[in-house]
């Protein structure tokens, strides 16, 4: 195929395949972490309401690890 | 002036203009500067991620190896294209948090508070700062042959142009200058490469024919064995090739600090498919570009001009403008990435942590800029007046980057026994084992990779030295508590948001 031996189509075919899986399994796999911005999200809207952050106040959206 | 020679003034133009852009925000002190106020998306990221370890490598050392060796240099790309996905996955949220909760600047300051000791810092620090030297010194070289070709300004000339763009935006805007001026350049990048791919196809007959065409002139060429066919092959330097750009990756200060910027931690799962993406596009690309000059240039005198003059041959004279402008864009995000981490170790990691304790964070900003201006004009003596061979050394310095840092980063985020004395000595053995493989030629006989010789021998380190030394330096209370926080999915309680640095501090909400 291609011109190429079979061994060359199927180690560069192949393992570019397996990467594509990797990913696909991996964004599957941590389909959970939208929880965390979501609990980001309450928290930051908790604490711009004058919430003191006592029950888990959050890093911000910008990260810098304050109310923004 | 002619048009190729216009493009590449408007594209340095525009990447200068974006450095003046972020002027605001990175000088707002170190945090602003260094993390670019950890305020990225997934895009921004997995691009800046990607073009900045893709480097003039892929233009000069990718074209030339696979103009020398065939499809056997696809051995290289096939660790690459997994590169980035694998950083986002192992690294990428982790990495993230614990250096919010820990209050990291950089990805070395990461380290020392993680693995709490100066030392940690006091051998981390220059071991970065050298391999990234001279990995920044191959990036001017590369700049300033291809500014050279394109616009056929004396090297010395372009190269000292080539330098100057780079240091002026890093200069301005610091990350946020960096991270931006390197998503645009991922694009450019992707869109010239493609373009030569496609009229080097072209020119040749299509990729079925090119490769028959290769196959007459060697056959072994078309096998991932070498030129020199199966019985020749090295299977030490094949497993090491893939490890390089594949593992590698998450040893490296200027990559991982990617992580530490993101907007939030669940950024590196999006990023993910972005990095597969571009890199399933792009990274194939210059390897077939570079088999296929055999075809189109089988008189070739410097290999590492490859893909430069295939495009240079079969692209018409508009188009060879945007092209080198993409792979300008490869150097350059690559080398402003490396001034700008460089200049981070100079200020943050060594200067401020170890003789200025009190420095304020714009001293600091500009203790980090005085570097990077003390660097580029080092890197460019060196560059105009001996330069080597860009593939050599940027293979050299990924590979000590890599042997290095690997097992320590990775440890870090998910080992919990992984402790002062294992990070050392597992720093010490990665250095020491995959340089002395390197200059002694233990490569040639016995056929491994020194960047095997060194993940193993820095891993092993960091196993053995740690479960040997957990009683007499456990992991202190304050690492595990952030370690278990890490672990688990949700937002970051308040009252572990109280890193060292007092700019963090002041802005969390106080949990009482």
């Amino acid at each position: 195929m291609f011109g190429l031996p079979t061994a060359t189509v199927v180690i560069i075919v192949g393992i570019p395949a397996i990467w594509v899986i990797y990913t696909l399994v991996f964004v599957f796999l941590s389909r959970g972490w939208k929880a965390e911005d979501m609990a980001e999200d309450q928290a930051l809207a908790r604490t711009a309401n004058g919430a003191d952050g006592r029950d888990g106040g959050a890093a911000s959206a910008k990260g810098n690890g304050g109310a923004a | 002036m002619n048009i190729e020679t216009w493009f590449l003034v408007i594209y340095f133009l525009a990447m200068a203009g974006i450095g003046v852009w972020t002027l605001k925000i990175g000088s707002k002190g170190s945090e602003g500067y260094l993390l670019g106020g950890r305020s990225l998306g997934a895009a921004v990221t997995a691009l800046r991620l990607q073009s900045s370890s893709m480097s003039g490598y892929m233009f000069l050392g990718a074209g030339s190896l696979a103009y020398t060796k065939g499809y056997f240099s696809l051995w290289y790309a096939m660790g690459d294209i997994g590169g980035g996905v694998l950083n986002l996955s192992i690294l990428g949220r982790r990495m993230r948090k614990l250096s919010q909760i820990l209050g990291s600047l950089t990805s070395i300051e990461y380290l020392e508070h993680r693995y709490p000791s100066k030392w940690i810092r006091a051998i981390a620090a220059p071991v970065a700062l050298f391999c990234i030297f001279f990995y920044v010194m191959s990036q001017f070289i590369a700049g300033g042959r291809g500014l050279e070709m394109v616009t056929g300004i004396p090297y010395a000339w372009a190269l000292l142009i080539a330098v100057g763009v780079i240091v002026f935006y890093t200069f301005l805007g610091g990350y946020l200058a960096v991270a931006y001026t390197d998503f645009v350049q991922a694009i450019i990048m992707l869109i010239g490469m493609v373009w030569i791919l496609i009229g080097c196809l072209q020119a040749v007959g299509g990729w079925t024919a090119g490769n028959e065409t290769v196959g007459q002139i060697n056959p072994n060429l078309l096998t991932m064995w070498g030129p020199d066919g199966i019985e020749s092959v090295q299977w030490g330097v094949i497993v090491g090739a893939v490890l390089v750009f594949s593992i590698g990756y998450m040893g490296w200060p200027h990559v991982n600090v990617s992580h530490m910027a993101m907007k939030r931690p669940s950024v590196a799962r999006r990023a993910s498919l972005y990095a597969t993406g571009f890199n399933l596009l792009f990274i194939p690309a210059p390897y077939i570009v570079g088999i296929m000059a055999l075809i189109l240039l089988p008189t070739l005198d410097n290999p590492e001009l490859a893909v430069f003059e295939v495009a240079d041959t079969v692209l018409p004279n508009f188009a060879v403008g945007i092209v080198m402008a993409g792979i300008m864009a490869a150097i350059m995000s690559t080398a402003d990435a490396l001034l700008l981490q460089s200049g981070t170790i100079a200020s943050q990691d060594l200067f401020q942590r170890f003789f200025k304790k009190d420095m304020s964070d714009q001293q600091s900003v500009w203790v980090s800029r005085f570097t990077v201006l003390v660097l580029a004009i080092i890197g460019y003596f060196v560059a105009v007046n001996d330069p080597p061979a860009v593939a050599e050394v940027v293979i050299f310095s990924t590979t000590v980057l890599g042997a290095a840092f690997v097992p320590v980063y990775i440890a870090a985020a998910w080992w919990k026994k992984a402790n002062v004395p294992g990070a050392i000595w597992s720093m010490i053995a990665g250095t020491v084992s995959s340089v002395v493989w390197q200059l002694t030629g233990l490569v040639d006989v016995t056929g491994v990779d020194p960047m095997g010789v060194g993940i193993v021998c820095s891993t092993l380190a960091l196993i053995l030295v740690s479960l040997a030394t957990q009683r007499s330096h456990p992991v202190p209370a304050h690492v595990l508590e952030a370690m278990k926080e890490t672990d688990k999915i949700g937002a970051i309680p308040a009252h572990m948001l109280t890193g060292q640095n007092d700019s963090l501090a002041g802005q969390v909400p106080k949990d009482v």
